[in-house]
């Protein structure tokens, strides 16, 4: 294989496709990407086996050919690389040389045939839908997936394409993010598939605000592809549990807040949250929302946010982290937070059809 | 009967509940949910699927355990378990309400007919080799006529090695072939509930959950050292069993008399019946135990393999089971069989451990010179008085049979020739059959050595 590359599409590349590389693989050969060239092509594939990304670039090919190099190396070597062309040539025994003006590098790598074979998909539902409203919606629920390795269903992120309408979410058994959307397609091709956080991590890092991305999902995989890349991933097996009946029906108070103003008093006054006591107090009063935390080893803060609010006063208390990353994730100026009382779940809406569900903690 | 307990103390709970929560949750998360039975302080509680057991357990359990507190005056273990309607007929469920006079404290306190039991673990999954034969003979014997043949029983041995399976193995024994009262908790389970019980001033029920059964059987029983109030407490039940002539069975990981912080009282109990051994599994046995599970699991490794991991990983059965794993989900992952060569790469940071934990020459040298009181020099010098003779002897008999090192090598390490070592591998083993304090002392370097590998 012989091929004369530019800097930046082989950075570009690497870059789409390394962090599928788990640091300490299973086999050796899954810390290295697959270089497949042709035609003027050159194909760079990682997998986790899990997980697996492609991605195409441009390349001036000299002679086709395929080698496996280690992804992390060679993305180190190739960002250092002044910006010029690049000249890759791997003989026979895999042996890559590297070169670059007067740079050198010989890097050694393994055959393409020891890379594990990447399934194509058969069978199963397509739906094409623009990038920006599903990397939209994943970043606005994937955080709320839990981590809890015992909870593995909850380990994902929900695409149920069901009644004309996407839904996505996540939930870690504390609280839930939900995401929808209107789409059209077939009814027969409803489905649903829990995919991996690993997976969507990768997605969002490779969904850009323009274009479309067709979606397969079959029975226990799903492709997203777009324009010069493809991305596979197991699906996470079972059925992910009924999660609009954690949806309260309806709350008593639906309260405007701006979004910034709220966020940074949080995370101001959640400096002063310890491990012991990692609660923030929010005290809804007339036009005037409290935030307050208090740990007896650390001291206290509280702060003030304008609310247009018009209800008894009620106090409830959440975790600081769970209520702001859907803050941070949002987009929108206004929210509306809804709140029945200190034992009922909160709701956080925006415009958009989003709805975050977060159960109070108790106060003592 | 017993989903009528639970009814009697969920009903209340549900009222007081109501009273707390709004409506809309109330009736999404409480209302679904359906008592099924109430056993050793424990309210095991139905529900639909996982996720409202999830949702449940982060969310409203400490709600759901104070209300029950509050109705019932006592605080009740709360154990959500998914699928209803699978014990008790409906008849006997919705007649409950009739006995809600009946006083909660009167349900039958059962005998912890819930015994965790792993499945796995049983005598026929026992394998047996001349490490442990001693220790599988007297839990059979023990599982066969509990309480007439050895009691109590003590199953010392490290890690991994088979304690916890051949106590399992009695209980399963005795489940199998009689109506016993079978009670199996660590020894920190027993702690636990031991604390609880004076949380809650219900001493009585703790006694009697504990004295009332026909085999009890204590896991770890070396966690009690320090514990001078359950020292006392285990000393009576120890011997209300042991009168009313029921088995026990315990496991620790050194033998009675090393547990340091145990009453002597305990010590000389536990010595009491039989006291066996688990020791490290032989080459042998090692391979039939690799067999044996790649026969469950429906595995085919070549035999080259298997040796290699049996020679390899020689301390410890779980660590063996371990490898045996990563060596066949490897297989099935790249679908083509293991080499030899694929073993070694895969296995390299167990290989790596075991190989540090193996001992050195200098250790046992060095050990076995403390032990005699001896300088390190005089271990390896070419003087010969008796005084250091014997003990050098001592230290190579021990390198021979603690390291898996050649004669030569051995001899090496003591600037001798490999005949010098043989004969003194030849003199202590014929000296330690009529000499009982070279016994002593070479089994008590043999534990001292084996505790620091």
């Amino acid at each position: 294989m012989k091929i004369v590359i530019g800097k930046d599409a082989v950075l570009s590349g690497l870059q789409m496709v390394h962090g599928v590389v788990n640091v300490r693989p299973t086999l050796p050969v899954l810390s290295n990407v697959l270089l497949q060239a042709e035609a003027d092509k050159l194909w760079m594939t990682t997998t986790d086996l899990e997980v697996s990304v492609r991605c195409l670039v441009d390349a001036k090919v000299g002679k086709a050919g395929g080698t496996t190099l280690p992804a992390r190396r060679l993305l180190g070597i190739v960002r250092e690389l002044p910006v010029e062309n690049i000249d890759i040539d791997v003989d026979d025994k895999n042996n890559a040389v590297i070169s670059c003006g007067s740079a050198y590098f010989k890097i050694l790598g393994l055959p393409q045939d020891d890379f594990p074979a990447i399934a194509g998909y058969q069978g199963g539902s397509t739906f094409t839908l623009e990038q920006r409203v599903l990397k939209d919606m994943l970043q606005k629920t994937f955080y709320a997936a839990s981590t809890d390795e015992t909870r593995f269903i909850l380990n994902g992120t929900l695409l149920s394409f069901k009644g004309n309408k996407l839904t996505v979410v996540a939930t870690d058994g504390r609280r839930l993010a939900l995401a929808e959307q209107e789409l059209e397609f077939p009814k027969e091709s409803e489905v649903d598939a829990i995919i991996p956080t690993k997976a969507v991590n990768e997605i969002l890092r490779m969904l850009k605000d323009e274009g479309t991305v067709k979606v397969h999902v079959t029975k226990n995989q799903a492709g997203f592809e777009v324009e010069n890349m493809v991305l596979t991933t197991k699906l996470i097996e079972g059925t992910y549990p009924n999660f609009r009946q954690v949806i309260p029906a309806q709350c008593e108070h639906r309260i405007a807040v701006e979004r910034e103003s709220l966020l940074t008093a949080l995370r101001r006054v959640a400096l002063l949250t310890s491990e012991k006591s990692s609660s923030v107090r929010l005290t809804f009063g007339k036009s005037k929302l409290k935030i307050s935390a208090s740990s007896p080893d650390v001291g206290e803060a509280h702060e003030s946010v304008a609310i247009k609010y018009n209800g008894k006063e009620m106090t409830v208390a959440f975790n600081p982290e769970y209520i702001m990353e859907p803050l941070k994730n949002l987009a929108n100026d206004e929210i509306y937070v809804e709140m029945t009382d200190e034992l009922s779940p909160g709701v956080i809406k925006s415009d958009v059809p989003f709805i975050y569900v977060l159960m109070p903690m108790r106060i003592s | 009967m017993i989903a009528n307990d639970a009814m009697t103390v969920w009903r209340p709970a549900c009222e007081h509940l109501k009273k707390l929560l709004h409506p809309d949750v109330y009736l999404r998360w409480i209302e679904v949910i359906e008592p099924k039975r109430l056993e050793n302080d424990t309210l095991t509680l139905a529900v639909d699927n996982n996720f409202y057991q999830t949702w449940l357990e982060e969310n409203y359990l400490p709600l759901i355990q104070t209300a029950v507190a509050t109705v019932c005056g006592e605080n009740l273990k709360i154990v959500f378990a998914v699928g209803r309607k699978s014990v008790g007929s409906p008849v006997a469920e919705k007649s409950a309400p009739a006995h809600v006079e009946k006083p909660v404290k009167a349900a039958p306190r059962r005998t912890p007919s819930d015994v965790i039991l792993n499945p796995k673990c049983t005598f026929d999954e026992f394998i047996v080799g001349a490490s442990n034969n001693m220790a599988h003979a007297a839990s059979l014997a023990v599982a066969q006529s509990p309480g007439r043949a050895y009691n109590p029983l003590f199953i010392y041995g490290g890690t991994g090695l088979g304690k916890t399976h051949l106590m399992q193995a009695i209980g399963h024994h005795v489940l199998r072939n009689s109506n016993a009262r079978i009670c199996y908790v660590t020894s920190e389970t027993f702690i636990n509930e031991f604390i609880e019980s004076i949380q809650h001033n219900s001493f009585v029920q703790f006694r009697r959950k504990y004295r009332s059964v026909d085999l009890l059987l204590i896991d770890d029983i070396h966690f009690l050292t320090g514990k001078e109030r359950m020292q006392e407490e285990f000393f009576h039940t120890f011997n209300a069993l042991y009168d009313a002539h029921k088995q026990i069975v315990m496991t620790s990981d050194r033998p009675a008399s090393e547990i340091q912080g145990l009453e002597q009282r305990l010590v000389s109990r536990f010595e009491w019946g039989l006291v066996t051994e688990l020791q490290q599994p032989d080459l042998e046995t090692r391979i039939a135990i690799l067999r044996n599970k790649q026969k469950q699991g429906g595995l085919t490794l070549s035999d080259e393999i298997l040796f290699f991991l049996a020679k390899s990983i020689r301390s410890n059965i779980r660590r063996l089971e371990g490898a045996l794993i990563r060596l066949t989900s490897y297989t099935s992952l790249v679908n083509r069989p293991v080499t030899l060569a694929d073993a070694e790469n895969l296995l390299r940071d167990t290989l790596d451990q075991e190989k540090q934990e193996a001992l050195t020459f200098e250790q046992i040298i060095k050990t076995t010179a403390d032990h005699y009181d001896l300088r390190l020099v005089d271990m390896t010098s070419k003087r010969r008085p008796a005084a250091i003779t014997m003990p050098r002897q001592v230290a190579m008999y021990l390198c021979r049979n603690l390291t898996p090192a050649s004669l030569p090598e051995i001899a090496c390490a003591f600037g001798k020739t490999h005949a010098t070592i043989l004969h003194a591998c030849r003199i202590v083993e014929k000296k330690m059959e009529t000499d009982s304090n070279l016994r002593q002392d070479v089994s008590h370097l043999f534990k001292v050595l084996e505790k620091k590998s």
